[in-house]
């Protein structure tokens, strides 16, 4: 992603840098506030990295099982790893077989005798490692076959798929494909994002989309390689590690090879009413795990702006950016993968909404230069109307590929009306090739008035960014929230979903799947 | 031209001129792009009674997936007039003649919970209806002073809807229903209608649902008083509201 | 046996389907016709609509309509009966508003076919019942909608015919399975009024709902009162220092509604403190599960009961599914009552039910 050659906003350096150092400053407040916990998705995540995976009797999954038992004894404030790498010291079993004598009411793992700490440690920490190593394999492999076949030219093409059935998944991932799709992303049902457990197996069955499952992730991943073998052309794949599960679901995707992830607990926390220190906790370690394996992470700004006015809300938008960019680089993400979010939904009978569009568009390129940035198309304003969302995508494409962002999730005529059909997307797809190809060095040619109406807007949501930051700044990001600045939604701290799942730990807390990744970002 | 009346007993599509009947329609048939795919298009229309079949685009989505848009000829007619006759339009008071009439015959903050439940996670449908911005220039039902709303967001539980109806004493539930994939929106209202039951509240309170397909005939079918679709401003809701309550006032039961 | 026969001991008779197009317009039609041959006077009212002519959800299929001879009584809207054309003599007007219309009771002066919507609320269908009776019907029959259970009820009819049918699954063997968890929640185990619990619950439901939810112990002894609204709100973590704090609890009863979010909670604690939880309810309409059966509860150590039964007295069959598949209907019914005893088991349109045959094209039921 290369930067813009120099400012066709005008910006003041000052105004961005004072953003900048107010961003910097919330991020560390909210780091310091979320110190000295972890929650039980969090542990999960670490059994799901050191192997296990499946599920009881039940249908209850084993990584669930594992720290349920855990939780249940009060053992989960030294961490899961700790009991797990005791228990492989003291029965010589691999952390699956531990887990299915779990799940069989056969092994007790806090009634174990506890070895020596240090041997402990030791070895919770040689497990960890040789798994993160032969992850790592996987995904050097891939990126190696990615670069060989060779990236497309961005804006990269972001489709969604959302039947329900993983194997119809396919059917519609391999026609977005042909039709020039570059990243596939498969919806999740909608009430995923509120389990506190990932379901187990291959499933045909989901609401608006179909559920994140491992073996769901494989059928895609699976279908969309043999699809870049036959094509020569490679596919991303990418999945939402959002909701109660952030971080278990990117251990999933980082064992299946997946290349992108929807990121964001803002998005949980206001619109699923997760609870707003969990949802930051299972953030931190699942862009962690993101991060280390170089999956391009997609934050979630673009939401705001379906609840709130677009044009009022356009600061919070930039705001968020800034704050999101700083949290994702303290867990260790690089700019490289950051793909902010941003979205076209400014309301159609607004008189000049497109030179609007155009300033944020090109604004949130400015700030961020180094950054993919994920440019959502309009939705909130569209309806059944299908011809004009249509003549909406036709003007969000241009300023997509006129203000060159990484990432386009591509707008679908039959938006508002239902889970969009194949042809649909295809549809979609053929709107964007026609005007990326048509428009495709407009950017290049352009430059704005000097204090004319965009470089205007511009520089209203710059400093209107920069009051919120800093206003933020003063009272901290989840007071902030509470007080509604983000997408007019309040929520408060000691409430909302999956509060319970949150562990004060102890002296001696072991997790050193997150100390190995920690000591990678900052070598 | 002279004007000619349309005989609004035989009405069909019109396009270019009256009773031309002609249709648009797109489709896919998961068959092979081919010539025998677009007879197979055309043989599809002419079995779904269309006259005059024609296909003006067909393209491949991917191998075994033919996309087709196609012009055909309606043949078939509706009485639109006995439709009329049938009344179920509900006449629509303006935003003040609600103020007003809810004055005069409720003389009370009415008590609406809205929530879009279930798993759907759209909450445009009932933001649109009871936040203060509304839709398209119409306020939504807490800009007036006639009602005390409560809006739940979306993926709110059938359970929680209820107990917060109940906590606040809802003269009427808005449920809305964006997701239709698999009936899920049927499913979803149903057990809502049966848990007020369950509660003994469902002769106290409103029920009303709405949705892109949600219709007035499947509310009545799902046990709910109103049901509505795509094209409701929040006045046409607080209508049906304030109408209801009045005349459930002056028909004590 | 003939239906009409079997139900006859139910003045007012609930018919609910499993789903939509399980054949319970069809069931309707031939209760009607043996009723009218035998002579019987009969009113109907419905929960949702009845004979109309589309599905509601799918357009393209037809229902059948409903036929009443003259001289049944009729709750339905004022506009769908006169959009009937049926002479009738209009009886009471119950100031009743659907979105249809208002709701009037009517006797038909002669016969015809009707579309039926009555009132939706039970308990306003228990009284057009209980009105039609009044009026000279000797048999109400109060038909439900889509899946709705509420007319089921004991406190709104005597008795329930099920229907179910081929739409539920294209696999028989998961349409014998649904059916099965269907009546298995149709028919919850009572608990006796004279035993200790079955007293403690039958008190607590007396106190009324105010209460909503109560814990007991097993000798009905010392019930605790929990907050309003308690089984629609409660949270995992609330619901597991529930049992915590009452060692001896063996059963909570609800009033109201019983969510399955309530259920699959209780099941956890339960599991997890290795108890086993009686749930009580005041009858079966009042429990709602979809994701589990009741015996994926009773294996994790939830029980469920209810104070007063349903009685089951026929389960009807439609073999056919809609613009879609269809099984042969006697292997369905045998596949049935393998796994559902104690009920007589009738597809109302097959050549061996010797039942009088209801005044339906058999083209809507085109066999293979």
């Amino acid at each position: 992603m290369s930067a813009e050659a120099r400012s066709k906003l005008d910006l003041d350096p000052g105004v961005v840098n004072a953003c900048r150092q107010a961003a910097h400053q919330i991020a560390e407040q909210v780091t310091e506030q979320i110190a000295g916990m972890t929650t039980v998705s969090v542990e999960r995540s670490v059994t799901r990295l050191l192997g296990i995976d499946g599920a009881d009797e039940h249908e209850v999954p084993l990584p669930n099982v594992v720290v349920d038992q855990v939780q249940a004894a009060g053992g989960l404030d030294r961490g899961v790893a700790f009991w797990l790498a005791n228990a492989i010291i003291q029965t010589g079993r691999s952390p699956q077989q531990i887990a299915e004598a779990v799940a069989a009411d056969d092994l007790d793992l806090c009634s174990l005798q506890v070895a020596d700490e240090h041997q402990i440690r030791e070895r919770a920490r040689e497990e960890c490692a040789a798994r993160l190593a032969q992850i790592s394999e996987r995904f050097a492999e891939r990126r190696a076959w990615r670069e060989q076949l060779g990236e497309a030219p961005t804006p990269l093409r972001y489709v969604l798929t959302a039947t329900g059935n993983v194997y119809e998944d396919v059917v519609h991932a391999r026609a977005v494909a042909e039709a020039g799709g570059d990243i596939v992303a498969v919806i999740r049902s909608t009430a995923q994002s509120l389990l506190d457990y990932v379901p187990y197996g291959p499933t045909t069955e989901g609401y608006g989309g179909t559920f994140a499952t491992q073996a769901n992730f494989r059928i895609m991943r699976e279908a969309m390689d043999e699809f870049s073998r036959e094509h020569e052309r490679y596919v991303r794949l990418s999945s939402f590690c959002s909701g109660l599960c952030m971080s278990e679901i990117a251990a999933m995707g980082a064992w299946e090879g997946f290349d992108n992830m929807v990121n964001d607990a803002l998005y949980g926390i206001l619109y699923r009413d997760i609870n707003i220190v969990r949802g930051l906790l299972d953030q931190r370690v699942s862009r962690m795990i993101n991060g280390y394996f170089g999956v391009v992470i997609n934050t979630g700004e673009d939401n705001y702006l379906r609840t709130a006015d677009a044009i009022d809300a356009a600061p919070s938008v930039t705001a968020s950016q800034f704050i999101n960019h700083q949290l994702a680089r303290e867990s260790g993400v690089p700019d490289a993968q950051i793909a902010l979010g941003d979205a076209f939904e400014i309301d159609v009978p607004v008189t000049n909404g497109l030179l609007y569009e155009w300033a944020q568009a090109q604004l949130t390129r400015e700030l961020f230069p180094d950054c993919p940035v994920k440019y959502m198309p309009p939705t909130r304003h569209m309806d059944g109307n299908l011809f004009r969302t249509h003549a909406a995508d036709s003007l969000f494409n241009l300023v997509t590929v006129a203000t060159g962002q990484g990432i386009q999730t591509i707008g679908v005529p039959t938006e508002g009306i239902f889970t969009p059909h194949i042809h649909d997307r295809v549809l979609g797809l053929q709107n964007v090739a026609y005007v990326f190809n048509a428009a495709r060095d407009l950017g290049d040619e352009i430059e704005f008035r000097r204090g004319g109406i965009i470089q205007t807007r511009a520089h209203e949501v710059l400093a209107g960014a920069r009051a919120l930051l800093e206003r933020i700044a003063d009272e901290g990001l989840i007071d902030a929230i509470a007080q509604a600045t983000f997408g007019d939604v309040s929520r408060r701290r000691d409430e909302g979903r999956g509060i319970e799942g949150i562990v004060t730990v102890a002296d001696g807390y072991l997790n050193p799947l997150v100390d190995l990744m920690r000591e990678a970002s900052y070598a | 031209m002279p004007e000619r009346e349309v005989d609004l007993t035989r009405v069909r599509p019109y396009a270019d001129h009256l009773g031309d009947g002609l249709v648009q329609m797109s489709f896919t048939l998961p068959v092979p792009y081919s010539l025998a795919a677009r007879r197979a298009a055309l043989e599809l229309a002419s079995a779904m009674g269309f006259e005059e079949p024609e296909v003006v685009h067909y393209e491949q989505l991917t191998p075994g997936y033919t996309y087709f848009v196609m012009y055909v000829r309606c043949a078939a007619t509706v009485d639109f007039a006995s439709l009329q006759e049938e009344g179920f339009d509900i006449e629509y008071l303006s935003e003040d003649e609600i103020e007003t009439f809810a004055a005069e015959h409720v003389r009370r903050p009415i008590v609406v919970v809205g929530a879009s439940t279930g798993s759907d996670t759209h909450s445009v449908g009932i933001d649109a209806m009871l936040n203060l911005k509304g839709y398209h220039g119409h306020h939504g039902l807490e800009g007036y002073r006639a009602f005390e709303t409560y809006n739940l967001g979306s993926q709110v539980p059938n359970a929680a809807l209820l107990a917060k109806a109940i906590e606040v004493g809802a003269d009427a539930i808005l449920v809305s229903q964006t997701v239709t994939q698999q009936n899920l929106h049927v499913q979803n209202l149903t057990e809502l209608v049966e848990m007020v039951e369950a509660e003994g509240r469902r002769r106290e309170v409103i029920l009303a649902c709405g949705g892109p397909r949600v219709t007035n005939e499947l509310a009545k079918e799902l046990g709910y008083d109103a049901g509505f679709s795509k094209g409701t401003y929040p006045h046409h809701l607080a209508s049906f509201i304030v109408r209801e309550l009045a005349a459930r006032a002056a028909v004590p039961r | 046996m003939l239906l009409s026969e079997l139900t006859r001991a139910a003045p007012r008779l609930a018919l609910v389907g499993l789903a939509k197009n399980t054949g319970k317009t069809v069931t309707l039609n031939a209760l009607l016709a043996e009723l009218s041959a035998a002579g019987t006077p009969v009113g109907v009212t419905s929960v949702g609509r009845d004979g109309e002519q589309h599905d509601v959800i799918d357009f393209r299929i037809d229902k059948p309509r409903v036929r009443l001879e003259e001289g049944s009584l009729v709750a339905t809207t004022d506009a769908l009966l006169s959009a009937s054309g049926t002479g009738h003599e209009l009886l009471d007007r119950t100031g009743i508003g659907t979105p249809l219309g208002e709701v009037v009771i009517a006797r038909l002066l002669s016969a015809g076919e009707v579309e039926v919507a009555g009132p939706s609320a039970a308990q306003d269908a228990r009284a057009m019942a209980d009105a039609m009776l009044a009026h000279g019907a000797e048999q109400a029959l109060i038909d439900g909608a889509i899946d709705r259970r509420a007319a089921s009820s004991p406190h709104v009819a005597d008795g329930l015919v099920a229907c179910t049918g081929a739409v539920l699954s294209e696999d028989v063997h998961e349409v014998v399975a649904r059916t099965r968890e269907a009546i298995e929640l149709v028919r919850l185990p009572t608990l006796a009024a004279d035993g200790p619990l079955g007293a403690a619950a039958h008190a607590l439901a007396l106190a009324g709902s105010e209460h909503g939810a109560a814990v007991l112990s097993a000798d009905g002894a010392g019930a605790a009162l929990l907050p309003a609204r308690y089984a629609l709100t409660a949270q995992a973590a609330e619901i597991a220092a529930l049992l915590a704090e009452h060692r001896d609890a063996a059963a909570i009863a609800v009033s109201g509604a019983l969510p399955e979010s309530f259920v699959r909670d209780v099941a956890l604690a339960a599991r997890r403190s290795r108890r086993e939880i009686t749930l009580v309810v005041a009858d079966a309409t009042h429990v709602f599960v979809h994701e589990r059966g009741v015996e994926h509860y009773r294996a994790q150590g939830v029980r469920l009961a209810v104070l007063a039964p349903i009685d089951l007295l026929a389960l009807t069959v439609n073999p056919v599914a809609p613009q879609s598949h269809s099984f042969d209907s006697a292997r369905l019914r045998d596949l049935l009552s393998e796994e559902i005893a104690g009920v007589p088991i009738f597809d109302v349109l097959h050549p061996s039910y010797r039942g009088a045959q209801p005044p339906v094209s058999r083209a809507l039921r085109s066999r293979p």
